[in-house]
């Protein structure tokens, strides 16, 4: 070895103009560090690290998820903004509104629907000249096999209008009267379910309806209309675009994702804490506070980072794994890389910026530690209890506040409280485990011992309490919010749909606002069937429906691509803004239904011009007057929600000129119906191309609310293994002196046992009171949803949480700590 | 030499009431450059306090500690933080290095933090590593340096830059006798090259290579002696 021989450093030379704080050298200096101790200890985070990277996959899937399967109103709008429907009985008419719409639009794209009745087939079928390459259709049209048709004698086909004329790629089909070859197998890739024959523009039949797409604002779109004598009908690209709600599903996800970072938080306290002594290090080398925070900062964005890469990559990878196959389920093709990139994006900054932002308070208490303190890696001082337990009744007050004002329905006012009441339950934690310790007095020596330690470590204990608060929290609220929404579905769908001895036989589909129009030899022929499915199940009570339809209205059809008919007169509750309502079926009060409900002419007021379960204003659309309220007669409610709940009275459609229209048939049997029984009904319902509905057994959550106590549990263990080892390494001290002084292997046990059975213990409590402060400050209005209590799952987490990690924490103390003969240096 | 450390008054008490404890009561001490200080004593004497208290890892309950004529007891923070980044470095007896660093990126941490690009601290303590006869293991890290060779980069961390005060606690104190030596020579020519130092140790024999032994007793200073030792063991007698 050489004694060296420099040169002394000069007293009197100028200290170099550096930035006081060690400027951009000291950060980049401290991340490096920070950066190679994850590197060298990133298995002591996998936790943490697990726990963000499912929380980001969770998001990122959600997002791609409801990006995709959201039905995409591209299906009827193509490119345009707004759609018209124009009849067709009038070619000069039809001509001259399609040149006043191409003067007043600019480009529009005209699509012809020909309905062609199909002997046997209930359903026309609609024969569509679309211009493939039409400036806003092109995306409601694919070819799928061969080629689009380009003459008089050739048709494209989608596979549904194959398959029912039983015909094919290169085979000819004949249609009213064409004979024509089918050259391609086409599709609309945004509604897999619009079926529909495909022909050349030029060579198409004159059509008995047009949809016009047009592009341009609402306005442009009201003040074309007032040009045009006469009705018009017309829609509107609805606002909620399928980008707006993979926007609300990554709020949504933000509340889950700021969540977890609160579990985050406890893991980086423990990460905190081990690293004492090192940064005690960088201290007394010269770092400051902020370079301290900094390692600390730095790590969590590091675990972010690597959360959000994960989590996206394999949140992407998943999603494009099952894209395919839900594209039935979704009833439109998928571009399995047609992501909302952009939401992706701000997803990954935002799980780097809620764990950066989680290990902002470890970072926070780590930089204040006096650097002797952190040198010889004592934990800081606990802080007094009491104000921490103060400022948690403070949020929880506010939380309260937050969710009763929110009413259920609003969500940002939902996650402010959720968030608020979370936080505060986690503030009363070091509160609870002083009360706990308080109750020592006569316990055996090691259960007083591990009840000390948790005061004494009050910063680690009080974090993992935490997050397994957090983590029950959270499992409570899913077991007990959806114990209380299966009570509410009961309540308010009464006792299901049905009866089960009921089917409620519909023409057309449900819930379709037109009523298509049938000749009264097409309605014999569905009473025929009627009466066959009515023999099949002995001798029902079958009672005819109607909807009262605005004769003078006719629709062409919804999206062109069913038959036309007459929209049904329907009643609702007006919403917030005015401009939609929640609308109900409005049935005819025909002499028939009103005897089931036990009813008769009399009994109804000369002026009702309503009956209705329904309370509160109430409205009448589909009418060509606006703001009408009918006056109400109550109803009596029969508990099922696809019954007939609102009747018009005949007075009412005289005055208006409505007039009924057949749309279903009730049938009522005299015990409850066998599958075989509905297997038949279906059958020859299906034949007749009706639909039937029946007694649907409402589902149960109870596997939702057995693997949410189970994550919870799994969640809340993981954080005990993570926390109970470092608080009893850190009394290694006094288990080498009960060791000495004679104490058996049992004590050690005990030590551990009791430090994680306490805290899961007051884990299960507090996550408890939490999730049912939040649920009943929510459902304040209506708490009898929460009387059903889940009993077996709540035992599971309260009772069997606590047993679980006190046996885990008994079995695995057996071997003697590391710890216990050789202190761990960092 | 001029002072580079002055304790005036210097009080420390722990606790409070009768709690209270007395880690240093009214200690004056003054260390110049190229002065190399032992500070000794019974265990709770106060040695290790006089050291973080020195080194601004502690306030003083009362009393002034100048450090190049400053005073740091009423510096803020951030400003001691930087008075340690520049004139104070730092041995303990173990934990000296930062794990995910080498060797030559712990020495050149302090002028890092201190605002040094990163390509001119590495090189500034390369030098002192190859002063040292480190240089071969500049890439190795902490786990993978033997204790004298963690102490030695410490030392190297300790005089990187100009720093001119160096305080070491029971420097040797984790190390085999061959090691110490190597240790105290190495702290000994840091002085020589005008740093001030103040060691604490238990070892008379290590403390004869200080150029003064100062005696600490219930927090106060009961003696000081110079030290004849450390010129006729540098004059080669002694094996490295």
């Amino acid at each position: 070895m050489t004694a060296t021989t420099a040169t002394p450093p000069s007293t009197d030379r100028p200290a170099p103009r550096r930035a006081p704080g060690g400027g951009l050298p000291a950060r980049r200096a401290v991340i490096r560090w920070a950066v190679r101790l994850f590197r060298r200890e990133w298995r002591q985070q996998v936790l943490t690290l697990t726990l963000l990277t499912i929380a980001v996959i969770g998001a990122t899937f959600a997002v791609s998820a409801t990006y995709n399967m959201a039905s995409s109103s591209d299906a009827t709008f193509g490119r345009a903004d707004h759609l018209l429907r124009l009849d067709g009985g009038d070619p000069a008419v039809l001509d001259s509104r399609l040149a006043a719409a191409r003067a007043w639009f600019g480009t529009i794209d005209a699509i012809g629907h020909h309905y062609v009745a199909v002997p046997g087939l209930f359903d026309p079928v609609d024969v569509r000249a679309q211009n493939p390459d039409g400036a806003y259709g092109a995306p409601m049209l694919a070819l799928r096999q061969g080629r689009y048709p380009a003459g008089a004698g050739e048709i494209a086909i989608t596979d549904g209008v194959a398959r029912t004329l039983r015909t094919g790629l290169g085979r000819r089909v004949s249609l009213d009267g064409h004979d024509r070859l089918v050259v391609g197998v086409v599709e609309n890739p945004k509604d897999l379910a619009d079926e529909f024959a495909l022909v050349d523009v030029a060579h198409a039949d004159p059509p008995q309806t047009v949809t016009v797409l047009v592009a341009g604002d609402q306005a442009s779109l009201e003040a074309f209309r007032n040009t045009i004598d006469g009705p018009l009908v017309r829609e509107s690209r609805p606002a909620m675009t399928r980008t707006v709600i993979a926007a609300v599903t990554l709020a949504l996800a933000t509340v889950g994702l700021l969540l977890v970072s609160l579990v985050a938080a406890a893991g980086f306290i423990v990460v905190a804490q081990r690293r004492l002594r090192q940064l005690g290090m960088l201290a007394a080398m010269g770092a400051t506070r902020r370079h301290l925070r900094l390692v600390m900062l730095a790590n969590g964005t590091v675990v972010g980072a690597v959360a959000a890469v994960l989590g996206t990559t394999i949140g992407v990878a998943a999603w494009l794994l099952v894209a395919e196959r839900v594209e039935t389920a979704a009833g439109h093709r998928i571009d399995r890389f047609d992501l909302p990139w952009a939401t992706l994006g701000a997803e990954m900054v935002l799980a780097v910026a809620t764990a950066t932002a989680a290990a902002w308070w470890p970072a926070r208490a780590i930089a204040r530690t006096p650097i002797m303190r952190a040198l010889s890696a004592r934990p800081p001082r606990p802080r007094p209890a009491r104000r921490t337990a103060l400022a948690g009744a403070g949020l929880l007050a506010a939380g309260v506040t937050c969710l009763v004002l929110s009413g259920g329905t609003r969500p940002l006012l939902i996650s402010a409280g959720t968030l608020s009441t979370a936080v505060g339950v986690l503030c009363i934690g070091p509160a609870a485990i002083r009360l706990l310790a308080a109750a020592r007095g006569r316990m055996p020596v090691a259960v007083r011992l591990a009840l000390t330690d948790l005061v004494r470590y009050q910063a680690r204990a009080g974090a993992a309490l935490a997050a397994i608060s957090l983590a029950v929290g959270i499992s409570v609220a899913i077991v007990a919010g959806s114990a209380a929404a299966e009570a509410h579905t009961r309540r308010t769908a009464g006792l299901g749909n049905l009866a089960d001895s009921t089917l409620l036989v519909r023409i057309g589909r449900p819930n379709n606002p037109v009523i298509p129009e049938h000749t009264p030899a097409q309605l014999a022929s569905l009473q025929a069937q009627i009466d066959q499915i009515a023999h099949n199940l002995g001798t029902p009570a079958v009672t005819p429906l109607d909807m009262a339809v605005v004769a003078s209205y006719t629709d062409p059809g919804q999206n062109g691509s069913s038959q036309p008919g007459h929209p049904a007169v329907e009643i609702g509750t007006p919403l917030a803004d005015g401009q939609t309502m929640t609308s109900y079926p409005l049935y005819a009060a025909t002499p028939e239904l009103l005897h089931r409900y036990g009813l008769d002419g009399a009994a109804v007021a000369p002026d009702t011009d309503v009956l209705t379960i329904h309370t509160g204003p109430l409205e009448l659309g589909n009418i060509p007057e606006r703001n009408v309220h009918p006056k109400t007669q109550a109803l009596p409610d029969t508990g099922y929600s696809s019954m007939p709940n609102s009747l018009v009275t005949a007075n009412m459609m005289a005055r208006h000129g409505w007039q009924p229209a057949r749309v279903a048939w009730l049938i009522e049997a005299d015990h409850p119906l066998t599958g075989q029984e509905l297997a038949t009904a279906r059958d020859l319902a299906a034949s007749a191309g009706l639909t039937v509905e029946s007694h649907r057994e409402q589902a149960s959550l109870t596997t939702l609310r057995t693997g949410a106590v189970a994550a919870g549990a799994l969640l809340a263990l993981g954080i005990l293994a993570m926390t109970v080892g470092l608080i009893r390494g850190e009394a290694a001290g006094d288990l080498r002196t009960l060791t000495a002084t004679g104490a058996p292997r049992r004590v050690r046990r005990t030590l551990t046992a009791t430090t994680s059975g306490a805290l899961a213990l007051l884990g299960a409590v507090l996550g408890l009171a939490g999730a049912y402060l939040a649920l009943v400050s929510v459902l304040h209005r209506d708490l009898d949803a929460l009387t059903d209590v889940p009993v077996a799952h709540l035992a599971a987490t309260t009772v069997g949480l606590p047993m679980l990690a006190a046996i885990a924490g008994w079995l695995l103390a057996g071997r003697e700590p590391s710890s216990l003969s050789r202190r761990r240096l960092d | 030499m001029s002072a580079v450390l002055s304790l005036r008054q210097v009080s420390k008490v722990y606790g409070a009431g009768n709690a209270a404890v007395h880690a240093l009561r009214q200690v004056d001490l003054t260390v110049d450059g190229g002065e190399l200080v032992a500070v000794m004593g019974p265990s709770g004497s106060g040695k290790s306090t006089l050291l973080t208290i020195a080194g601004s890892l502690e306030e003083p309950t009362d009393g002034e500690v100048l450090v190049c004529g400053d005073d740091v007891s009423t510096m803020s923070t951030d400003a001691q933080a930087r008075m340690r980044r520049r004139a104070i470095g730092f041995v303990f007896q173990d934990l000296n290095l930062l794990a995910g660093l080498s060797a030559v990126e712990n020495v050149a941490l302090p002028l890092e933090l201190d605002g040094v690009g990163a390509r001119a601290a590495r090189a500034a303590g390369m030098r002192v590593l190859e002063e040292l006869g480190l240089a071969e293991r500049a890439a190795a890290f902490p786990d993978d340096l033997s204790g004298g060779e963690r102490q030695r980069v410490a030392i190297a961390r300790a005089v990187v830059g100009d720093r001119r005060l160096l305080l070491a606690d029971e420097p040797t104190g984790a190390l085999d006798s061959a090691n110490g030596e190597a240790v105290m020579r190495m702290l000994r020519a840091a002085c020589k090259r005008g740093i001030a130092g103040v060691m604490v140790t238990h070892d008379a024999q290590l403390a004869s290579w200080a150029d003064r032994v100062v005696f600490l007793r219930d927090g106060r200073i009961v003696d000081q002696t110079a030290s004849t030792g450390p010129d006729a063991m540098l004059a080669g007698d002694v094996a490295p």
